[in-house]
Protein backbone atom coordinates (compact mmCIF):
# COMPACT_ATOMS: atom_id res chain seq x y z
CA UNK A 1 0.00 0.00 0.00
CA UNK A 2 2.73 2.35 -0.10
CA UNK A 3 4.78 3.58 -2.66
CA UNK A 4 6.77 1.07 -4.78
CA UNK A 5 9.86 -0.50 -6.66
CA UNK A 6 7.42 -0.85 -9.64
CA UNK A 7 7.69 2.98 -10.56
CA UNK A 8 11.48 2.93 -11.20
CA UNK A 9 10.36 0.13 -13.88
CA UNK A 10 9.90 1.58 -18.00
CA UNK A 11 6.34 1.65 -19.35
CA UNK A 12 6.59 -2.16 -21.38
CA UNK A 13 7.90 -3.29 -18.26
CA UNK A 14 4.49 -2.14 -16.18
CA UNK A 15 2.26 -2.81 -18.96
CA UNK A 16 3.42 -6.37 -19.06
CA UNK A 17 3.39 -7.08 -15.31
CA UNK A 18 -0.33 -5.75 -15.04
CA UNK A 19 -0.94 -8.57 -18.12
CA UNK A 20 0.67 -10.76 -15.93
CA UNK A 21 -2.06 -9.77 -12.99
CA UNK A 22 -4.77 -10.42 -15.72
CA UNK A 23 -3.45 -13.85 -16.09
CA UNK A 24 -3.49 -14.66 -12.67
CA UNK A 25 -6.82 -13.07 -11.79
CA UNK A 26 -8.07 -14.96 -15.01
CA UNK A 27 -6.26 -18.68 -13.74
CA UNK A 28 -9.55 -19.85 -11.92
CA UNK A 29 -12.19 -18.92 -14.97
CA UNK A 30 -13.20 -16.42 -12.63
CA UNK A 31 -13.19 -12.70 -12.49
CA UNK A 32 -14.76 -10.86 -9.42
CA UNK A 33 -15.35 -7.30 -8.67
CA UNK A 34 -11.68 -7.39 -6.02
CA UNK A 35 -10.26 -9.13 -8.55
CA UNK A 36 -10.99 -5.98 -10.78
CA UNK A 37 -9.98 -3.74 -8.31
CA UNK A 38 -6.54 -5.03 -7.09
CA UNK A 39 -5.58 -4.73 -10.86
CA UNK A 40 -7.10 -1.80 -11.08
CA UNK A 41 -4.99 -0.82 -7.89
CA UNK A 42 -1.98 -2.00 -9.23
CA UNK A 43 -1.89 -0.25 -12.53
CA UNK A 44 -2.55 3.01 -10.44
CA UNK A 45 -0.21 2.13 -7.96
CA UNK A 46 2.58 2.05 -10.64
CA UNK A 47 1.23 4.98 -12.94
CA UNK A 48 1.17 3.02 -15.98
CA UNK A 49 -0.31 5.44 -19.10
CA UNK A 50 -4.17 5.33 -19.67
CA UNK A 51 -3.56 4.04 -22.81
CA UNK A 52 -1.68 0.84 -21.22
CA UNK A 53 -4.63 0.37 -18.86
CA UNK A 54 -6.98 0.37 -21.51
CA UNK A 55 -4.95 -2.47 -23.57
CA UNK A 56 -4.69 -4.29 -20.30
CA UNK A 57 -8.39 -3.98 -19.59
CA UNK A 58 -8.89 -5.01 -23.02
CA UNK A 59 -7.14 -8.61 -22.11
CA UNK A 60 -9.89 -9.72 -19.79
CA UNK A 61 -11.86 -10.78 -22.44
CA UNK A 62 -8.77 -12.58 -24.09
CA UNK A 63 -6.04 -12.98 -22.11
CA UNK A 64 -2.92 -14.04 -24.05
CA UNK A 65 -0.41 -16.74 -23.06
CA UNK A 66 1.76 -16.21 -20.24
CA UNK A 67 4.99 -17.20 -22.00
CA UNK A 68 4.32 -14.68 -24.51
CA UNK A 69 3.66 -11.83 -21.98
CA UNK A 70 7.02 -13.24 -19.89
CA UNK A 71 9.25 -12.37 -23.02
CA UNK A 72 11.31 -9.69 -22.53
CA UNK A 73 10.40 -9.35 -19.01
CA UNK A 74 13.16 -8.35 -16.88
CA UNK A 75 14.13 -10.51 -13.82
CA UNK A 76 13.29 -7.73 -11.27
CA UNK A 77 9.81 -7.12 -13.13
CA UNK A 78 9.02 -10.94 -13.14
CA UNK A 79 9.53 -10.84 -9.61
CA UNK A 80 7.60 -7.74 -9.32
CA UNK A 81 4.36 -9.33 -11.04
CA UNK A 82 4.65 -12.76 -9.07
CA UNK A 83 4.60 -10.81 -5.77
CA UNK A 84 1.30 -8.70 -6.89
CA UNK A 85 -0.24 -11.81 -9.06
CA UNK A 86 0.19 -13.60 -5.26
CA UNK A 87 -1.94 -10.49 -3.96
CA UNK A 88 -4.51 -10.82 -6.74
CA UNK A 89 -4.86 -14.30 -6.16
CA UNK A 90 -5.53 -14.03 -2.76
CA UNK A 91 -8.55 -11.47 -2.75
CA UNK A 92 -11.59 -13.70 -3.71
CA UNK A 93 -10.16 -15.58 -0.47
CA UNK A 94 -8.20 -18.77 -1.33
CA UNK A 95 -5.76 -19.79 -4.04
CA UNK A 96 -7.21 -22.63 -5.94
CA UNK A 97 -5.16 -24.72 -8.15
CA UNK A 98 -5.00 -23.11 -11.09
CA UNK A 99 -3.99 -19.96 -9.65
CA UNK A 100 -1.15 -21.49 -7.70
CA UNK A 101 0.05 -22.85 -11.20
CA UNK A 102 0.67 -20.08 -13.07
CA UNK A 103 2.13 -18.49 -9.72
CA UNK A 104 4.40 -21.22 -10.14
CA UNK A 105 5.32 -20.64 -13.42
CA UNK A 106 5.53 -17.14 -12.65
CA UNK A 107 8.37 -17.83 -9.41
CA UNK A 108 10.23 -20.30 -12.30
CA UNK A 109 10.52 -17.80 -15.17
CA UNK A 110 11.85 -14.70 -12.03
CA UNK A 111 14.37 -17.81 -11.05
CA UNK A 112 13.08 -18.72 -7.54
CA UNK A 113 12.32 -22.13 -6.83
CA UNK A 114 8.85 -23.88 -5.88
CA UNK A 115 10.00 -24.86 -1.78
CA UNK A 116 10.59 -20.42 -2.00
CA UNK A 117 6.99 -19.38 -3.07
CA UNK A 118 5.54 -20.47 -0.44
CA UNK A 119 7.50 -17.74 1.67
CA UNK A 120 5.72 -15.26 -0.84
CA UNK A 121 2.10 -16.64 0.31
CA UNK A 122 2.98 -16.65 3.72
CA UNK A 123 4.24 -12.96 3.30
CA UNK A 124 0.80 -12.02 1.35
CA UNK A 125 -1.06 -13.33 4.30
CA UNK A 126 0.86 -11.12 6.71
CA UNK A 127 -0.71 -8.14 4.02
CA UNK A 128 -4.24 -9.30 5.19
CA UNK A 129 -3.57 -9.19 8.43
CA UNK A 130 -2.20 -5.11 8.53
CA UNK A 131 -5.20 -4.77 6.47
CA UNK A 132 -7.54 -6.13 8.87
CA UNK A 133 -6.07 -4.35 11.53
CA UNK A 134 -6.00 -0.93 9.69
CA UNK A 135 -9.76 -1.86 9.15
CA UNK A 136 -10.22 -2.44 13.19
CA UNK A 137 -8.80 0.98 13.73
CA UNK A 138 -11.64 2.79 12.12
CA UNK A 139 -14.25 0.06 13.15
CA UNK A 140 -15.25 -0.86 9.61
CA UNK A 141 -14.40 -5.13 9.46
CA UNK A 142 -15.30 -7.28 6.93
CA UNK A 143 -16.16 -10.75 7.47
CA UNK A 144 -13.24 -12.74 8.51
CA UNK A 145 -11.54 -10.20 10.08
CA UNK A 146 -11.86 -11.44 13.79
CA UNK A 147 -10.18 -14.68 12.35
CA UNK A 148 -7.36 -13.03 11.48
CA UNK A 149 -6.76 -10.07 14.65
CA UNK B 1 -3.34 -2.77 -2.66
CA UNK B 2 -5.46 -5.54 -1.20
CA UNK B 3 -9.19 -4.21 -2.19
CA UNK B 4 -11.44 -4.87 1.11
CA UNK B 5 -14.64 -2.71 1.03
CA UNK B 6 -14.00 0.71 -1.12
CA UNK B 7 -15.46 -0.79 -4.37
CA UNK B 8 -18.54 -1.85 -2.44
CA UNK B 9 -19.41 1.38 -1.61
CA UNK B 10 -22.31 3.16 -3.56
CA UNK B 11 -21.04 5.31 -6.66
CA UNK B 12 -21.53 8.49 -5.80
CA UNK B 13 -19.64 7.73 -2.13
CA UNK B 14 -16.48 6.43 -4.35
CA UNK B 15 -16.42 9.35 -5.86
CA UNK B 16 -16.47 11.82 -2.55
CA UNK B 17 -14.09 9.24 -1.08
CA UNK B 18 -11.39 9.81 -4.07
CA UNK B 19 -12.22 13.89 -3.89
CA UNK B 20 -10.97 13.80 -0.48
CA UNK B 21 -7.77 12.41 -1.20
CA UNK B 22 -7.68 14.24 -4.19
CA UNK B 23 -7.84 17.43 -1.64
CA UNK B 24 -5.93 15.42 0.64
CA UNK B 25 -2.97 15.58 -2.09
CA UNK B 26 -2.52 19.22 -2.22
CA UNK B 27 -3.00 20.10 1.89
CA UNK B 28 1.03 20.43 1.81
CA UNK B 29 1.41 22.20 -1.74
CA UNK B 30 3.50 19.68 -3.23
CA UNK B 31 2.57 16.48 -5.13
CA UNK B 32 5.44 14.32 -4.98
CA UNK B 33 5.57 10.70 -7.05
CA UNK B 34 5.39 8.41 -4.43
CA UNK B 35 1.73 10.67 -3.34
CA UNK B 36 1.02 10.90 -7.17
CA UNK B 37 1.34 6.59 -7.20
CA UNK B 38 -0.84 6.05 -3.82
CA UNK B 39 -3.46 8.42 -5.28
CA UNK B 40 -3.42 6.31 -8.06
CA UNK B 41 -3.75 3.04 -6.42
CA UNK B 42 -6.56 4.48 -4.10
CA UNK B 43 -8.45 6.05 -7.34
CA UNK B 44 -8.00 2.16 -9.23
CA UNK B 45 -9.65 0.25 -5.71
CA UNK B 46 -12.53 2.55 -5.79
CA UNK B 47 -13.37 1.29 -9.30
CA UNK B 48 -14.71 4.63 -10.85
CA UNK B 49 -16.17 5.22 -14.37
CA UNK B 50 -13.37 7.24 -16.77
CA UNK B 51 -15.14 10.07 -16.10
CA UNK B 52 -15.31 10.07 -12.75
CA UNK B 53 -11.37 9.74 -12.88
CA UNK B 54 -11.23 12.57 -14.96
CA UNK B 55 -13.15 14.60 -12.87
CA UNK B 56 -11.40 13.72 -9.95
CA UNK B 57 -7.91 14.32 -11.42
CA UNK B 58 -9.04 17.78 -12.76
CA UNK B 59 -9.72 18.38 -8.76
CA UNK B 60 -6.07 17.86 -8.02
CA UNK B 61 -4.97 21.29 -9.52
CA UNK B 62 -8.00 23.29 -7.97
CA UNK B 63 -9.37 20.80 -4.90
CA UNK B 64 -12.76 21.68 -3.17
CA UNK B 65 -13.29 22.27 0.44
CA UNK B 66 -12.71 19.75 3.08
CA UNK B 67 -16.48 20.21 4.02
CA UNK B 68 -17.51 19.65 0.03
CA UNK B 69 -15.32 16.40 0.31
CA UNK B 70 -16.76 15.46 4.03
CA UNK B 71 -20.06 16.08 2.90
CA UNK B 72 -20.36 13.19 0.23
CA UNK B 73 -19.31 10.76 2.55
CA UNK B 74 -21.35 8.45 4.69
CA UNK B 75 -20.01 7.09 7.28
CA UNK B 76 -18.41 3.70 6.38
CA UNK B 77 -17.25 5.68 3.08
CA UNK B 78 -15.27 8.75 5.97
CA UNK B 79 -13.60 5.67 7.92
CA UNK B 80 -12.03 4.38 4.53
CA UNK B 81 -11.25 7.84 3.50
CA UNK B 82 -9.41 8.88 6.50
CA UNK B 83 -8.00 5.96 6.65
CA UNK B 84 -6.55 6.59 3.53
CA UNK B 85 -6.16 9.94 3.90
CA UNK B 86 -3.25 8.89 6.35
CA UNK B 87 -2.05 6.91 3.72
CA UNK B 88 -1.58 9.19 1.73
CA UNK B 89 -0.31 12.09 3.99
CA UNK B 90 2.78 9.67 4.92
CA UNK B 91 3.12 8.56 1.09
CA UNK B 92 5.90 11.03 0.93
CA UNK B 93 7.74 9.71 4.34
CA UNK B 94 6.66 12.76 6.18
CA UNK B 95 3.05 14.19 7.83
CA UNK B 96 3.44 18.01 8.17
CA UNK B 97 1.36 20.15 10.83
CA UNK B 98 -1.42 20.86 7.66
CA UNK B 99 -1.61 17.40 6.99
CA UNK B 100 -2.18 16.85 10.47
CA UNK B 101 -4.27 19.17 11.75
CA UNK B 102 -6.84 17.88 8.56
CA UNK B 103 -6.85 14.42 9.77
CA UNK B 104 -7.96 15.41 12.62
CA UNK B 105 -10.84 17.52 11.25
CA UNK B 106 -11.49 14.17 9.61
CA UNK B 107 -11.42 12.17 12.33
CA UNK B 108 -13.20 14.11 14.29
CA UNK B 109 -16.14 14.34 12.02
CA UNK B 110 -16.42 10.74 11.65
CA UNK B 111 -16.10 10.57 15.33
CA UNK B 112 -12.97 8.35 16.17
CA UNK B 113 -11.42 8.05 18.78
CA UNK B 114 -8.62 10.74 19.88
CA UNK B 115 -5.89 8.14 19.33
CA UNK B 116 -7.36 7.20 16.32
CA UNK B 117 -4.69 9.27 13.92
CA UNK B 118 -1.54 8.00 15.96
CA UNK B 119 -2.77 4.52 15.64
CA UNK B 120 -3.56 4.79 12.07
CA UNK B 121 0.00 6.37 11.60
CA UNK B 122 1.45 3.83 13.57
CA UNK B 123 0.02 0.57 11.34
CA UNK B 124 0.81 2.97 8.13
CA UNK B 125 4.86 2.24 9.70
CA UNK B 126 4.03 -1.57 9.82
CA UNK B 127 2.37 -1.04 6.60
CA UNK B 128 5.73 -0.31 5.05
CA UNK B 129 7.74 -2.34 6.75
CA UNK B 130 5.70 -4.99 5.49
CA UNK B 131 6.73 -4.03 1.74
CA UNK B 132 10.40 -3.30 2.71
CA UNK B 133 9.58 -6.79 3.66
CA UNK B 134 8.81 -7.99 0.36
CA UNK B 135 11.49 -6.77 -1.60
CA UNK B 136 13.93 -8.62 0.76
CA UNK B 137 12.03 -11.50 0.02
CA UNK B 138 12.25 -11.20 -3.73
CA UNK B 139 15.97 -10.37 -3.20
CA UNK B 140 16.89 -12.97 -0.83
CA UNK B 141 14.82 -16.02 -2.52
CA UNK B 142 17.36 -16.57 -5.49
CA UNK B 143 18.03 -20.34 -6.10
Amino acid sequence: MLPDALLALEEEQRRKIASVLVLVAAADGTLVREEMAAIEAAMGAMMLHPESREEVRQLLTEPPELVSVLEGMDQAAIRLALRDGAIVASVDGEYDDAELEILQKIATAGGLSKPKMSKILSWVSKNWKNAAEGRNIIATPIPGDENIL
Amino acid sequence: MLPDTIHKLPRSERFAYALLLAYMTRVDNELTVEEMSMFEQRLGTALLSPKQRDKIRASLKSPPSLETCLAGLGPEAGRLALRDAVLMAAADGTVDEDEREVLDKISSHFGLAPDAINRLLAWTVEGYSWMQSGYELLNDLSR
